[in-house]
């Protein structure tokens, strides 16, 4: 234990002597000057054959006296060491002696402490320098260091040589660069674009919320007086071919200040940082044109591609917010589904095309700190004890159009940043009209208005890029037929090539013709009968790529609310196939009905599990959600979800059994216009909506004339081929009776 | 023990280190390191350096002297007079006093065709032509003549000694070396009365054996 006590090290502060140094700390600076000063005698004995080694060494002792004054130095530092190391006393004193100079160095305040010591270590450096030269000279050190000046102008071309060779290496960093963070925007000035907000139709509200931020920016007084300030940033978003870069076209038209277009792929970069530097040359630019023309409109098209930074941000907005009122509502299902999966890839690869801190200095650029700018006034004017100027305003408005709003990192999105968001949806009917109208007017047409009224009607989610497609392609068709002018039935073929493609050109044998026409003919007579919120398109039993036939409808109205009636209409057109060929082909049904049955029992699900249509109230989303049971289900957890979807299964499938017997009562009902619509489809493969009305009123259709469908014999002759067919259906032969024509 | 073992030490460091800062060496070391030529003297003898030589030489007349002066590489006297000069060196007045002239000088075109161990024998007096009569000679007496090789250079170091006009008797211990390349001569000259000679025989002949040539 004691022992213990013994080998314990005790504190610096309870020793009384220094700690003994080692013996070879003791000597190693002696032995090194000694290990000195013989390789030097041995190179004077070099030097000169005839000296003699106590010569030698008698030479270097009066010519090398300085290493001889370190080695004193040297011994002496080691004796006062070995005092210190025996006598406490001495020890004692030069502790307090270092305690003294200590507490006198803190009375200086470390700054000053700070620049004493860089003076200090620049005198020795200035000190060491003129011995160096000195000894190199062989002058004494101060005249060596007035001499040192004149080799090193000596010495100039040498070091010109070597600036030039390291600025000959950067500057092709720095072109590479520069001419690397140039490019891809362009600037117009006032008068440079025709485009005005007149030629932008069928989006006025949005205009006229363009058309205030325009105004403000031209006149920054109205608000800026009031203590407001002109709203910064806009975003367009929308669905493709909506109009947005147009818009921004017009913008760019009307301002009276300049307008600069931001090339999507301007922030594609090769090298890291270009990208960052492409942002501040673009924003410096930017501040300079809007301090020269007291404003500046920035647009961004497919503002997506300048990217976000990853799922963390993500959130925001769009993510919480259902899509039936917000976010991905002017989208198909498909094409929602589609975003989310491009934006998990394009998370999961961190951030769109920008990256690479591009985003970063953008969102930095559009509010950052007010910082001051310029060399004169950061530097010269705080040189001279001013204080540097404040920035002056930057009425910079920043547009950005995207269709993948999603995309977008959020805090771009922030008021401040983009003050201000609009949908650019689809366009109204009367826009479409508009635009129909602006498209035609190009070309030379037959079209009357009640047409072209029709035109606007049937294409709903038309786009201005879609109609100018549509006018385009039935020029085309027209062109084709050796017409200069287009008709109505030249812009409906044309609209028919663009939703369904090009029918392939399959041939159907008899018999099978026979039941699509049968299973189309049931779809649209269903459809004719049942579902009043929409009207028939076009009927066809021309083989597509991934369908035998169809019957499209379209909403005659701009509708924004669905009804039950509505949905149960839906589920009805639906189930009327298979219902019409288990009653047309004595109870056989072919696969064809597939899609039929998955459509009716989606809407069927959703009827009954979240849009209140069903026997039950409860949504079976919260129901799932909060794993409560189904109303009436089991108590167990495992239990209550199989219950729930069991209930709701049975529930569904009532529902669809109810409709498919209802859509069987209506089509025994009208057994005769189901057969008389498969004989028009047959004859002429594909018919309009009018001619389906025609046959279904005996009126008279733009292709078909219905009114040999009214007379009895013709609807027998039908009757007897359908027979036929069937037979022919069965015994998997050739019909006995061809298909019947009138007219 | 340990603590008295290491006072010992830094004891004798300082010792050895304030009695050795004192010392001076031996001998003076002249030597052209460019030339590679060395010859030492004892202590105390005062140099007469390149500059006055060269001054002094540059006065002569004689023909081929300007030419001869000008492809002079290095050249130093000593002596341990002090008041000797460049002029007493350059003359073949008997001195009292020994003079020890060390020259290295390159040869001129003809001089390198002709050179030969004769002619190294009569760079300062025409010793050859004493020996073979061809000239009267005065009275004069060979001590030594023996051939001299160095690393750098070969050549003749013969000491004699020879009654001046004036009656005087001087002894001349000459060290002729012509470069391996036959491109520069090295001479060693130590001259003195015959008297002072044989006084300080010992000591003049020291100087003459440390003679060495390494050549460049």
């Amino acid at each position: 234990m004691s022992q213990m006590e013994k080998m314990s090290r005790p504190r610096d502060a309870d020793r009384t002597t220094r700690v003994r140094l080692s013996a070879f700390d003791r000597f190693k600076f002696l032995i090194f000057f000694a290990l000195v000063f013989i390789t030097l005698v041995w190179a004077d004995m070099s030097n000169n054959p005839i000296l003699s080694f106590s010569d030698s060494v008698n030479q270097n002792l009066n010519s090398r006296w300085w290493l001889l004054a370190l080695s004193a130095i040297e011994v002496l530092r080691q004796v006062h060491f070995l005092a210190a190391e025996i006598l406490a006393p001495y020890h004692g004193a030069w502790l307090k002696y270092f305690a003294a100079v200590d507490s006198t160095l803190k009375r200086i305040s470390d700054w000053n402490r700070f620049r004493l010591s860089r003076v200090v270590k620049w005198l020795l450096f200035v000190c060491l320098l003129a011995i160096v030269l000195g000894a190199y000279y062989k002058q004494n050190p101060v005249t060596a260091l007035f001499l040192a000046p004149k080799a090193l102008w000596g010495a100039m071309p040498i070091l010109g040589q070597l600036a030039f060779a390291v600025f000959f290496v950067l500057i092709q960093f720095f072109a590479m660069f520069w001419f690397l963070s140039k490019g891809g925007i362009d600037t117009y000035f006032p008068d440079d674009i025709r485009t005005r907000f007149s030629d932008v139709w069928g989006q006025d509200h949005v205009l006229n919320r363009i058309r205030e931020n325009l105004l403000f920016l031209e006149s920054p007084e109205e608000i800026e007086k009031h203590g407001g300030y002109v709203p910064g940033g806009l975003l367009l978003w929308g669905p493709p071919g909506t109009g947005k870069t147009l818009m921004a076209e017009s913008m760019a038209g009307e301002t009276g200040k300049p307008f600069v277009f931001v090339d999507p792929g301007a922030f594609n970069n090769m090298f890291f940082g270009v990208g960052v530097l492409k942002v501040k040359s673009l924003f410096r630019k930017l501040r300079k044109l809007a301090l020269r023309y007291g404003g500046v409109v920035v647009f961004f098209d497919e503002a997506d591609s300048l990217g976000n930074r990853g799922i963390s941000t993500q959130q925001g907005r769009y993510t919480r917010n259902d899509t039936s009122c917000h976010g991905g509502n002017y989208l198909s299902d498909a094409a929602t589904s589609l975003i989310v999966r491009d934006r998990f890839v394009a998370n999961s690869a961190m951030g769109g095309g920008g990256g690479m801190g591009t985003l970063q200095a953008l969102l930095t650029e559009l509010s950052g700190l007010k910082k001051p700018r310029g060399f004169f006034n950061r530097v010269v004017r705080r040189t001279l004890g001013l204080r540097p100027k404040l920035p002056p305003k930057y009425r910079i408005l920043v547009v950005m159009a995207t269709n993948l709003p999603e995309a977008l990192d959020e805090a771009l999105l922030r008021p401040g940043r983009i003050d201000r968001m609009y949908r650019v949806g689809y366009p109204s009917k009367a826009g479409r009209i508009r635009t129909y109208n602006g498209y035609l007017d190009k070309v030379s047409h037959a079209l009357s208005v009640e047409e072209v009224d029709k035109l606007a009607t049937i294409t709903p989610y038309a786009t201005g890029a879609t109609i100018k497609d549509t006018i385009n392609e039935a020029l085309i068709i027209a062109i084709r037929e050796g017409r200069a002018s287009i008709t109505f039935a030249d812009v409906i073929k044309a609209k028919q090539l663009k939703e369904l493609g090009p029918a392939e050109d399959v041939e159907y044998i008899e018999r099978e013709r026979h039941a699509v026409a049968v299973h189309e003919a049931c779809h649209g007579v269903m459809a004719y009968l049942m579902r009043h919120h929409m009207s028939i398109d076009l009927a066809t039993i021309e083989k597509g790529s991934d369908y035998l036939g169809m019957v499209a409808s379209i909403p005659p109205d701009d509708q924004f609310t669905r009804w039950r009636t509505e949905y149960e209409a839906d589920i009805l057109v639906s189930l009327a196939s298979l219902a019409g060929e288990r009653m047309f082909f004595d109870g056989d049904n072919s696969s064809g009905v597939s899609g039929d049955l998955e459509s009716a029992t989606t809407v069927a699900s959703f009827m009954e599990g979240h849009w209140g249509m069903g026997s039950t109230i409860s949504s079976h989303a919260s129901n799932r959600r909060f794993e409560v049971g189904a109303p009436g289900g089991g108590k167990g957890k495992d239990d209550g979800a199989r219950e729930l979807r069991h209930a709701l299964a049975d529930r569904i499938e009532d529902n669809l059994s109810g409709l498919l017997a209802k859509a069987e009562t209506v089509l025994k009902e009208n057994r005769s216009k189901v057969l008389s619509l498969a004989h028009a489809l047959e004859i002429h493969k594909t018919i309009s909506g009018e001619d389906v009305v025609a046959v279904m009123e005996g009126g008279k259709g733009p292709l078909v004339d219905g009114a040999p469908y009214k007379k009895a014999e013709n609807l027998e002759a039908i009757e007897k081929y359908h027979q036929a067919t069937l037979v022919a259906h069965k015994g998997h032969e050739k019909p006995a009776v061809q298909i019947p024509t009138f007219g | 023990m340990k603590r008295k073992h290491s006072f010992a030490i830094a004891g004798l460091l300082v010792l050895c280190a304030l009695l050795t800062s004192c010392a001076t060496p031996s001998k003076i070391y002249a030597s052209d390191k460019k030339e590679g030529v060395y010859f030492a003297l004892p202590q105390g003898w005062k140099k007469i350096g390149q500059l006055p030589l060269s001054a002094q030489e540059s006065k002569s007349t004689a023909t081929g002297a300007a030419d001869r002066a000008a492809s002079v590489l290095w050249q130093e006297a000593y002596s341990p007079n002090h008041r000797v000069d460049a002029k007493s060196v350059l003359s073949l007045v008997t001195p009292e006093f020994p003079i020890v002239y060390a020259r290295v000088r390159s040869l001129l075109g003809d001089e390198i065709n002709s050179i030969s161990y004769n002619s190294l024998r009569d760079l300062v007096v025409p010793l050859t032509a004493w020996v073979n009569q061809t000239v009267q000679p005065p009275k004069f007496d060979i001590l030594n003549d023996e051939e001299r090789v160095e690393k750098g250079a070969r050549g003749i170091h013969s000491v004699f000694q020879f009654t001046q006009v004036d009656g005087s008797s001087q002894t001349i211990d000459q060290t002729s070396l012509l470069s391996n390349d036959h491109s520069t001569i090295y001479v060693l000259l130590i001259r003195c009365s015959t008297s002072c000679y044989d006084k300080q025989r010992g000591v003049l002949e020291k100087i003459a054996s440390s003679f060495t040539v390494r050549g460049k």
